[in-house]
């Protein structure tokens, strides 16, 4: 009687707990690695994206996996170039930099007699950069074109020191990863003057000549593909073209219509000679007869200064080679 | 079936890369990995064996070694023009991930997408492109009345 | 070599050029396949199917083309109304007769590709029954075609020094009697 009462009261027991669970299991149906919560999560992110939209890019130096010293060296080996690493780093750091490092120490109230911040920045190596930029690319410009005159020098000089170009080199050399900078984005002219101070480092390591065939493999490379006056804005080239034929004793070009296509379409097309002294200057086409005339003093100026688009493309061989024939390019260059 | 729809581009280098002299595009390489994990076995062993001789082989390219608790092993590679990409090495011998680390390198690290012609030219024509005047003798000018 | 900036290097590649061809005793089938070549731009290095790059051409004399053989009597051109009993027969002779464009029109428009820009390229082609033309279509011409046949000389254009020096294979005697 004894042990049936027992097993009475176990059952009891044990079906009363079995109730429970399945009560529990229904108020709360929990699926092993089913994250119900997920869901709200992700909405509340994205609502919070959309609200305050994607946060400020932050530069690669503040993200995991950035070792300076390791970077500046291999910015270094992988240009193939020999920098001595104290100017190249002194390269990287601009006076923006500088000012705000400063600006925060004292903020932070650190002593700055204590911990002085010792860092030199980049202007001098900066102006040293663009200085010698400047001056090898008008040389190397002349000894290309010899025939181009001074304007068109200064204007291929300056597209290709100007900020849309050597921006765009400093960007795709990962100088912009290394730019010691008060803001990011790096703006265009701190990456602009870093990129010259660089060259400055260089032309202080390795010399002269190494910068140079730095400059013209890097930056001479983007005159590839371009046109003479998309760099050179002229209003005028009929006008010029009288001005450089009358310099070097040509007789003047008497503009023809000789060819023309559909002249009462609204496509029409014209092709008007430059005759000098009875022989072709140049021909040029065009939509109205004053476009085409205009077109045909260009390609005569093209011609004229040795910018033509079958010309011999420019001298970019490993310096080694050079080394070994006759040195006439560099020393015309240098 | 037709590619048409898909992202395309044209062929090009970045900053005209070779013709002056070539720079290995691939500029940081970070291995994220698992101490204990199975599937970073192939890739623990490549650490052990293989990516000193990688980074000694490269020094133009930063080599970053981290062990992470995470199950999926991979390898993010960064290039010159800013762009990023991450390859997953899961349960990947040490000579397959040697063999992705040297196709990594070898990239421009430009988009991998359809390429819309196999060549590129930044000077189209040495004898100058063709118009329908080309070839043309002067002689035969323009035609003006007929017969009047 | 040209040199041109890249908008004119364009814009003179792609102009189209009016073709003048003269008509004038030439089968109208030579008459079409050199049109058609020139309509749709087969001459060009640049041609390309996906690019319309034709030219037009102005088709002069259409009045006075030759067809060989007894084809103005026996070939038909057939056309159906689509109503019952609308199909109608009229030989090249009566077409012509009633529009000297059509047996040119219809000869290049029979030799163009069966496809959408069949339309397009007709209406680049400028067919004329005598040979004036109008200015602003005398004002685009660019170049005149050589005509594919080479005309005969009629018995009547030449002179009577030619007539008698041209070579004989037979003298008849004087008592022979024309038939």
């Amino acid at each position: 009687m004894a042990s049936g009462l027992y097993m009475l009261s176990r059952g009891a027991l044990t079906s009363g707990i079995h109730c429970q669970r399945a009560c529990r299991n229904l108020l709360l149906p929990q699926v092993r690695g089913k994250k119900r919560w997920m869901k709200a999560y992700t909405f509340l992110m994205a609502k919070k994206l959309k609200l305050e939209g994607p946060p400020p890019p932050k530069p690669r130096s503040q993200q995991p996996h950035f070792d300076y010293h390791a970077e500046v060296q291999a910015f270094s080996t992988r240009l193939h170039e020999n920098f001595s690493l104290e100017l190249l780093k002194a390269a990287f750091i601009n006076p923006c930099y500088v000012r705000v490092e400063q600006e925060r120490r004292t903020a932070l109230g650190v002593d700055s007699e204590v911990t002085a911040l010792v860092l030199k920045d980049n202007t001098e190596l900066s102006k040293k950069g663009a200085e010698f930029t400047k001056d090898f690319l008008t040389d190397w410009c002349r000894a290309s074109f010899p025939s181009l005159p001074s304007e068109g020098l200064a204007s291929i000089v300056g597209h290709l020191t100007g900020p849309e170009v050597v921006t765009h080199v400093a960007r795709n050399l990962g100088v912009e990863d290394l730019t010691m900078s008060a803001e990011f984005p790096v703006p265009d002219d701190v990456l602009q003057s870093t990129f010259m101070a660089v060259i400055g480092a260089l032309q202080e390591s390795s010399g002269a000549e190494t910068a140079g065939f730095f400059l013209r493999d890097f930056l001479v490379a983007q005159l590839i593909g371009k046109d003479l006056f998309d760099m050179w804005t002229v209003v005028n080239p009929m006008g010029l073209l009288v001005e450089e034929l009358t310099k070097r004793n040509i007789a003047l070009p008497e503009p023809r219509l000789i060819r023309s296509a559909g002249a009462s379409t609204v496509l029409p097309l014209y092709f008007v000679g430059l005759y000098s002294d009875k022989k072709l200057l140049a021909q040029g086409p065009g939509e109205t007869i004053a476009a085409a005339e205009e077109e045909a003093a260009r390609v005569a100026l093209r011609k004229l200064f040795g910018y033509t688009e079958n010309r011999t493309p420019s001298d970019f061989s490993p310096p080694q080679q050079q080394h070994q024939q006759p040195r006439i390019q560099s020393v015309s260059s240098n | 079936m037709t590619s048409r729809g898909t992202p395309s581009r044209f062929l090009k280098s970045v900053l005209q890369n070779g013709v002056g002299r070539y720079v290995c595009q691939l500029k940081r390489v970070s291995i994220i990995f698992s101490k204990n994990a199975q599937s970073s076995l192939g890739i623990r062993d490549f650490i052990e064996e293989g990516v000193v001789d990688y980074a000694k082989k490269n020094p133009g390219t930063v080599v970053y070694v981290s062990p992470q608790p995470r199950r999926i092993p991979k390898i993010v590679a960064e290039y010159l023009n800013g762009n990023v990409r991450e390859e997953i090495v899961t349960n990947k011998t040490s000579a397959q991930i040697s063999e992705l680390l040297t196709k990594l390198s070898n990239q421009s690290g430009l988009d991998i997408i359809r390429i819309r012609k196999p060549q590129h030219t930044d000077s189209p024509s040495i004898q100058g492109q063709w118009h329908p005047f080309v070839n043309r003798p002067p002689s035969i000018g323009l035609i003006r009345p007929l017969k009047d | 070599m040209s040199s041109f900036s890249r908008s004119a290097q364009q814009w003179a590649t792609f102009a189209r050029s009016w073709f003048l061809i003269d008509a004038r005793m030439q089968p109208p089938g030579k008459i079409a396949s050199v049109c058609s070549v020139r309509l749709q731009g087969k001459h060009k290095p640049i041609y390309h199917a996906l690019s319309e790059c034709g030219d037009h051409v102005v088709v002069i004399n259409s009045r006075h083309i030759a067809f060989s053989g007894n084809k103005w009597e026996q070939k038909v051109y057939s056309s159906h109304t689509g109503y019952p009993g609308g199909f109608k027969q009229v030989t090249a002779a009566q077409l012509h007769h009633k529009d000297p464009k059509a047996i040119v029109k219809l000869a290049v428009y029979g030799m163009l590709p069966k496809n959408l820009q069949r339309r397009s390229m007709m209406q680049r082609l400028h067919i004329f029954p005598e040979d004036e033309l109008p200015d602003d279509i005398r004002a685009n011409l660019t170049e005149e075609l050589p005509q594919p046949r080479e005309i005969p000389r009629k018995l009547s254009e030449y002179t009577q020094e030619e007539i008698d020096a041209f070579p004989r294979l037979w003298t008849p005697p004087t008592d022979y009697k024309m038939k």
